[in-house]
């Protein structure tokens, strides 16, 4: 066998390609070394460049008059550099600096290079583009990049649409819906970014899109959007949507500053799945829930949320209702946002909830209770002594972990 | 005796089939990797730390740091964690039961006070004996518990985390700043699929390290730290970058990875009785998945990067490679159905094959072919264009892989010295003659000690991360 295959030359390709792979690694690296010592020498240079450039920008922005004298200093390759030192310098800076750097780059022509860079056929150059014109709201850059919108690569229409929605330009909510294919192109947090970011103009498309989209990774960015613009008419589209009461007659609802949410404890759904797999093994019996499902896990708990950041007195039926969920992780989402929301109605549901089966609801109640003031503090209290011990359990060691010993 | 010369071409036919088998394995990872690298690259550029930490969709990240016996690290190593960027993370280190003054040092250095967290025993862990916070440092959670080893330490850790994301980090290792925001980017653009993520490991001996920061990176001066430095490229960067493109990612470094709290919880987070349990419980997670039919994904990072002392004597290296291999196999004994199984997908058919083949069988193979091919042809049984194509699989082609290596690694890594690189490039050749077949030897030692029934992970010396240079002390 040996001999057929030595016959056939196996042997000698083997031994003459091994030794042309490891000639040709040998050269790879020579070049790679005497690419690197050209780069350090250039990489230097340009990190010199880099500050000279920096203080005379500087001094431009603070005196206007010396934009000739950097002018006539500039070489072709500095105004890539410039559009990259002061991109950066800009997003740490805010107010009236932030302004007079925008124009001392549009000054230079930067404004203009960027819209040039556009056109190139490398995908990340173009969204590199799109994020660096974020900063100029001229209507010649917003209308270069809404034709962006309809580039190949999701990646350069998210900048574009992200850069659009900086200046409040974004012509039509279903158009960036349709533009960035959220749920399938476009699965990333990074939308959520853009969509919050949307002025009050867009509520009322925002809701309409609530009310009649049937695609769950569209409907979760419009809660999303809507509860971080603060516009409480959404409150009633979100209880519409997960079937929940609400108070006609409730006190003023007052247009107030949106709650700071909340960090989520845990990634509720999947942390409150894995605990009732558990749990379930002790306790056959399920609990009876009142209400039928119509929307997914994940939108309740996006609503939940939603409505807990919104702090709109008109939303506690629902997160009342919510406590009452059928799913654990919406009741344990609802007792965080009761606590948040200081509804002392939700005290009894509360209570009811130190004996739920699953860990994190009742973690949460007894936080909420907490949260409450005296009258939760004091169904904590009369919790410890309760005959059922997860309940008893639950209500000493949370007292114990904010310092009241139980 | 024509039988037995027979059967010893055979075998010789045999172990050069694996050799070319393993030669075009590594080939093909080497194509994957470059094409990983080059993807990882663009989405690294477009990915702009400042506005991650900036915005609020980042998730918040428990760091689980298990320490045992580390009282020459952890206070400097806590102070780094301490300052990473990052906009929400906890860091709960959990005392595993030292016998040295681990506690005491963090309890009088940190100004720590007895405190109670409410938790879940979601995953099983030994008894906790007691829970420290410290007034000056809210983020900090440090737990006390009996001993029980490292998976049992994480274990205790992901009961008393409370974000969604965990992020296991050795007690003697550093992290860049950035380097958290880098390694949670997956979990960001695939939030739904994302289950875990795994960041570079890269060697901290030679660095200059001030104030638990590496401030400027340099090679190793000693010889053993050089030729894992090459290793680590190699094998760690190299197949990792090659593995999570083909979705049959194995392992995920114990010394960093995030995860989602709630995949590993649902796996029964990491297992007792094993020194691998880093890659235990990435198989798990994949067998997990599979076999429900669930959408998943692992990625790893190179540009998030860990700094891990590298050991810096023989003794130590041989206790370390041997428990690697002893986790290794443990780890594929355990979920031996899964090598070369299509059920399992990529993770199955590639990763459990790729390593049942080339890091369990292949060494072996390797080791009995330096003594029977030559003693083969001496004895005049094999051709000469047989034995030398052999030796040129075996070194030449090796001096190729280690140099390709290299130069991918370029491309992660843009800061090195172009006088590192002649260095690097002659380790690179060198590691082929000898250090390469005694860590075959030490393979071969952990599948003996595995066979044995051998436990436990041995004691890993640590000469505390200095002010200057790193590692460069000998024992």
């Amino acid at each position: 066998m040996l001999n057929a295959s030595s016959r056939v030359g196996i042997f000698p390709i083997i031994i003459w390609l091994s030794l042309a792979l490891a000639g040709l690694s040998f050269l790879t690296m020579c070049a790679v070394i005497l690419h690197r010592a050209i780069k350090t020498r250039h990489d230097h240079s340009v990190e010199l460049r880099s500050r000279t450039l920096m203080n005379l920008g500087l001094e431009c922005i603070e005196n206007p008059d010396s934009l000739p004298k950097l002018q006539a200093q500039l070489q072709p390759s500095d105004q890539q550099l410039l559009v990259r030192l002061f991109a950066e310098l800009l997003q740490k800076v805010r107010g009236d600096y932030a302004g007079r750097m925008v124009d001392f780059m549009r000054d230079l022509g930067l404004r203009d290079r960027c819209v040039e860079r556009l056109r190139s056929r490398f995908a990340s150059q173009r969204a590199e583009a799109c994020s660096l014109l974020g900063v100029f709201g001229d209507p010649a850059v917003l209308s270069a990049l809404e034709r962006m919108l309809d580039d190949e690569s999701v990646d350069v229409r998210i900048e574009a649409a992200r850069a659009l929605a900086k200046h409040g330009a974004i012509r039509s909510v279903d158009q960036i819906l349709d533009k960035l294919a959220i749920g399938t192109e476009t699965r990333s947090l990074s939308a959520l970014d853009i969509f919050r970011s949307l002025n009050r103009d867009a509520v009322p498309e925002l809701i309409r899109v609530l009310e009649t989209s049937n695609r769950e990774a569209v409907n979760l960015l419009a809660v999303d959007a809507l509860s971080h613009i603060g516009d409480l008419r959404a409150v009633p589209a979100m209880l519409k949507l997960m079937r929940a009461p609400i108070l006609l007659a409730g006190p003023a609802a007052a247009v107030s500053a949106p709650a700071k949410p909340e960090p989520a404890t845990g990634d509720m759904r999947q942390a409150v799945q894995d605990s009732n797999r558990l749990q379930r093994r002790a306790l056959p019996e399920p609990r009876r829930r009142r209400r039928t499902r119509s929307i997914s896990t994940n939108l309740q708990l996006a609503i939940v949320q939603a409505l807990s950041r919104l702090d709109d007195p008109r939303a506690l039926p629902g997160i009342i209702a919510a406590l009452d969920d059928p799913a654990a992780e919406v009741r344990a989402q609802a007792a965080l946002c009761a606590g948040n929301l200081g509804s002392i109605e939700a005290v009894p549901v509360l209570e009811k909830l130190l004996r739920d089966e699953n860990w994190w609801v009742r973690y949460h109640a007894a936080e909420a209770l907490f949260k409450l003031g005296e009258s939760g503090l004091g169904s904590l209290w009369a919790a410890t002594q309760s005959p059922v011990a997860r309940t008893a359990d639950m209500a000493q060691g949370l007292l114990r972990e904010k310092g009241l010993s139980a | 005796m024509k039988i037995a010369v027979e059967i010893l071409r055979v075998v010789n036919v045999l172990i050069f089939t694996l050799l070319l088998l393993q030669s075009a394995m590594f080939a093909w990872q080497i194509v994957v990797a470059w094409f990983e690298v080059r993807r990882s690259r663009v989405r690294a550029q477009r990915a702009d730390p400042f506005w991650v930490l900036t915005s609020d969709i980042t998730l918040p990240v428990s760091l689980l740091v298990p320490a045992h016996n580390e009282q020459a690290t952890i206070v400097e190593n806590i102070h780094s964690m301490l300052s990473l960027h990052y906009p929400e993370f906890e860091v709960i280190v959990i005392n595993d039961g030292s016998t040295d003054r681990t506690l005491q040092v963090m309890v009088e250095s940190l100004g720590l006070e007895p405190m109670q967290r409410v938790h879940l025993l979601a995953v099983q862990c030994k008894k906790i004996r007691g829970l420290y916070g410290s007034p000056r440092h809210p983020r900090l959670l440090v737990v006390d518990k009996e001993n029980g080893g490292k998976s049992d330490a994480l274990n205790a850790g992901i009961n008393l985390a409370r974000y969604p994301l965990f992020c296991a980090v050795d007690a003697d290792s550093l992290l860049d700043h950035d380097s958290l925001l880098q390694v949670v980017r997956p979990f960001i653009e695939e939030p739904d699929r994302m289950i875990a993520v795994g960041g570079r490991i890269q060697i901290v001996n030679g660095c200059t390290v001030r104030a638990g920061q590496v401030v400027e990176t340099g090679l190793p001066r000693q010889l053993l730290p050089l030729l894992q430095t090459i290793e680590y490229i190699r094998s760690f960067l190299i197949s990792r970058l090659a593995w999570s493109r083909l979705d049959a990612m194995l392992i995920i470094s114990g010394a960093f990875g995030v995860f989602k709290r709630s995949a590993a919880v649902a796996v029964g987070g990491y297992s007792h009785n094993t020194v691998g349990e880093d890659m235990e419980i990435v198989v798990k997670l994949h067998r997990y998945h599979r076999e429900r039919n669930l959408p998943y994904q692992m990625r790893y990072v190179p540009e998030s990067v860990c700094w891990t002392e590298a050991p810096p004597t023989l003794r130590l290296l041989r206790r370390q490679r041997t428990r690697w291999q002893r986790g290794m196999i443990e780890t594929i004994s355990k979920h031996r159905d899964m090598i070369f199984n299509a059920r399992y997908g990529p993770s199955g058919t590639i990763g459990m094959g790729y390593f049942f083949l080339f890091d369990l069988v292949g060494p072996l193979v390797e080791l009995f072919g330096y003594v029977m091919i030559p003693i083969s042809f001496l004895l005049g049984h094999l051709d000469t264009n047989f034995f030398l194509a052999y030796l040129m699989l075996t070194f030449t082609y090796g001096i190729f892989l280690s140099t390709c290596s290299l130069a991918i690694e370029m491309v992660v890594t843009r800061t090195a010295k172009v006088s590192d690189l002649w260095l690097l490039t002659l380790v690179a050749v060198a590691e082929n003659f000898g250090y390469r077949q005694l860590n075959n030897i030490w393979r071969l030692e952990g599948i003996v000690r595995f066979l044995r029934g051998e436990k436990g992970w041995g004691q890993m010396d640590r000469s505390g991360f200095l002010k200057s240079t790193v590692g460069e002390k000998e024992e």
